[in-house]
């Protein structure tokens, strides 16, 4: 009787056992996607104290000579507030290119670099301006006045890099180059403000403006907050400079959402993995719903098909592609591990060099 | 006992209906298939240089679609056939009476619920075997395409069919009931067509303890609908990696190994 029983709990046992390997054999052809299923990468959802420090140590007071000193402002922030911006997206260029992805990036660019000429590189040019882009620039941001640069500009030849164009002196530590187009034309004009910005506006007036918000000379508007400067990329794009990301092109989707968004408030991440989140907001909030439902279904769906249809690396990149309802906005949010970008990135450059075709 | 057990199936109505559907849709297809228009296209393409009035393909990539088409015919309607018309061998070898007189006979137990499960896989090859085999010879005649690829995925056919009749074999001898056997047939066929989707399906559930679920089950259910999609490739002449036909083969075995064992541990435990 007892022989009976053991003998019949060793089928029990070869059932589990083989049960077991059949799930291992699942595991096993389910392909990288599934196994290394890894935790999700930090998103930048809020000001961190990290950032919260860094916002802190780039507020400083307009000069002595100018009445409004009453709280120290972030230059590159104010100079991106005028009163009817409507856009501004900045760039932490030092930060990026310190991060694993930016190193990347750059030794995606070095590769692709044709060396068959011999010559110097364009850092290389600029370089000899006295500007090393990648040890000096700290951000770049765009806005609707033009461009602003910000970082360590003490040693820079702004004479020999605007075509020899004489400086007009303008406020408290502005300088005014008029920079000429290649046919002799009038070109942007750029001001240069305390070794530490340079603006690249459209004309003179935008220019003089920028440098007026820095020295507290002009109201200012606030298209982007200190608390909303988190991130290695953030930025609020909104009017008609997001309604003109959309074109017919772009389908239905892109037209609702051309309609329907008012604002979106980017914010990327890149200290080791690439994480976006984008605050989307608008007037309507029944469309907003519907929309935000509509980019996660496409969403889902994309990433399904992508896997259905054995494009593993495209359903990589959508692995942690979401959208987070909110009560009169939704959150689109997307990650990229570093892992997926380095095997995406691990063959740049080698097609143009000249080892091609060997 | 696999005797036994075909000799039973050939007495029943069941079975004798399903060899004549099989041969009435053989013979549908015989004079229905527009063939003539591949013939034709060859005999112009012979005597003019050229095909007269359509692009002319080979005819083997112009008859895939009527490959795959039956190739998931004989997997899923073969299933959805046997599902029912197998349901109730494994009660009729438990009922009262006949078991009894089946264990008195010098054979082992596991031997005659093995016997049981080789008589049906015997019975859902030889279904695939006769509606594959009839569709290539009809199609072989009728354009000269001869191929063995048609029967290859037949015998997946059978084993996607065996794998889901080791479930149906074993609760059967946990609930001697045809329609609990039938409903655990049919259970596996859907967890099995989820188990071969359920990466795309993962994607489309949010984190938490039913992905848990859902995940773990569909891991341990054999990926039916994997093989069906491999066998409907190798009907049409797909390339076909075999370390995929084997991995889903393999899958399906285990899982059938791992459910006869288990009717073989109940069978064990039970006095009769």
């Amino acid at each position: 009787m007892e022989r009976s029983r053991r003998r019949s709990l060793l089928w029990l046992l070869a059932a589990l056992v083989l049960f077991g390997l059949g799930a291992l054999l699942a595991r096993g052809c389910t392909g990288p996607e599934e196994a290394a299923r890894r935790p999700p990468p930090p998103l930048p959802r809020h000001l961190r104290p990290a950032e919260a420090r860094r916002m802190e140590q780039r507020q400083t007071l307009p000069p002595s000579a100018f009445p409004d000193r009453s709280r120290p402002r972030d230059p590159l922030l104010t100079a991106l507030s005028a009163p009817d911006a409507g856009t501004a997206l900045v760039f932490e260029a030092n930060a990026l290119r310190n991060s694993p992805v930016g190193q990347l990036l750059l030794d995606c660019l070095e590769a692709s670099r044709p060396r068959a000429d011999g010559g110097a590189s364009p850092l290389e040019s600029i370089r000899e301006l006295g500007v090393d882009p990648l040890q000096d620039v700290d951000r770049v941001a765009v806005g609707d006045e033009g461009m602003v640069i910000s970082g360590d500009f003490s040693r820079a030849r702004w004479e020999a890099a605007f075509g020899g164009s004489a400086p007009t002196p303008y406020g408290a530590q502005g300088q005014l180059y008029r920079v000429p187009t290649a046919d002799g034309g009038s070109g942007p004009v750029v001001a240069a403000w305390g070794g530490q910005l340079l603006v690249v506006a459209d004309d003179e007036a935008s220019a003089q403006a920028t440098v007026d918000r820095v020295e507290g000379r002009r109201p200012l508007g606030q298209v982007l907050r200190d608390d909303q400067a988190y991130g290695d990329v953030y930025g609020v794009l909104q009017g008609d400079r997001l309604a003109g990301l959309f074109g017919p092109a772009d389908g239905p989707l892109g037209g609702e959402v051309r309609d329907v968004a008012k604002s979106v408030e980017l914010h990327l991440d890149a200290t080791r993995d690439v994480g976006l989140v984008a605050n989307v907001r608008g007037d309507d909030p029944a469309r907003l719903t519907d929309l935000g439902k509509a980019l996660g279904g496409a969403l889902v769906a994309a990433r399904a098909r992508a896997v259905a249809s054995g494009h593993a690396d495209d359903a990589e990149l959508l692995e942690y592609a979401r959208v987070v309802p909110g009560h009169d906005s939704f959150s689109l949010e997307m990650a990229v591990p570093y892992e997926v970008l380095r095997a995406r990135l691990a063959h740049c450059g080698r097609e143009s060099g000249p080892d091609a075709g060997r | 006992m696999a005797a036994d057990l075909l000799r039973e199936a050939g007495a029943r109505k069941w079975f004798l209906g399903l060899a004549v559907a099989i041969t009435l849709l053989l013979l549908a297809l015989l004079g229905g298939l527009r063939l003539e228009v591949v013939d034709g296209a060859l005999a112009a393409t012979r005597l003019f240089g050229k095909a007269l009035f359509t692009p002319i393909r080979a005819a083997d990539i112009a008859l895939r679609p009527v490959f795959i088409a039956a190739s998931y015919l004989i997997f899923y309607g073969g299933m959805a056939f046997g599902l029912i018309a197998c349901s109730d061998f494994a009660p009729a070898l438990l009922s009262p009476g006949r078991i009894e007189h089946l264990l008195a006979l010098p054979v082992r137990r596991w031997e005659l619920l093995a016997g049981t499960f080789l008589g049906v896989l015997l019975l859902g090859l030889l279904g695939a075997t006769y509606g594959a085999g009839g569709l290539l010879v009809i199609l072989g005649f009728k354009t000269g395409v001869w191929t063995w690829h048609p029967l290859l995925a037949a015998a997946l056919a059978a084993v996607g069919f065996a794998t889901v009749y080791a479930g149906m074999l074993a609760a059967a001898v946990f609930v001697r009931s045809a329609a609990v056997s039938a409903a655990v047939g049919a259970l596996l066929l859907v967890s099995g067509i989820l188990a071969g989707n359920r990466r795309a399906l993962l994607t489309t559930m949010s984190e938490g303890p039913g992905q848990l679920v859902f995940a773990a089950w569909t891991r341990v259910m054999p990926p039916l609908s994997t093989l069906a999609e491999t066998a409907a490739d190798v009907a049409a002449g797909s390339p076909v990696a075999v370390g995929q036909v084997g991995t889903v083969v393999g899958e399906c075995a285990l899982f059938t190994a791992g459910a006869l064992a288990v009717a073989v541990w109940r069978f064990e435990q039970r006095d009769f």
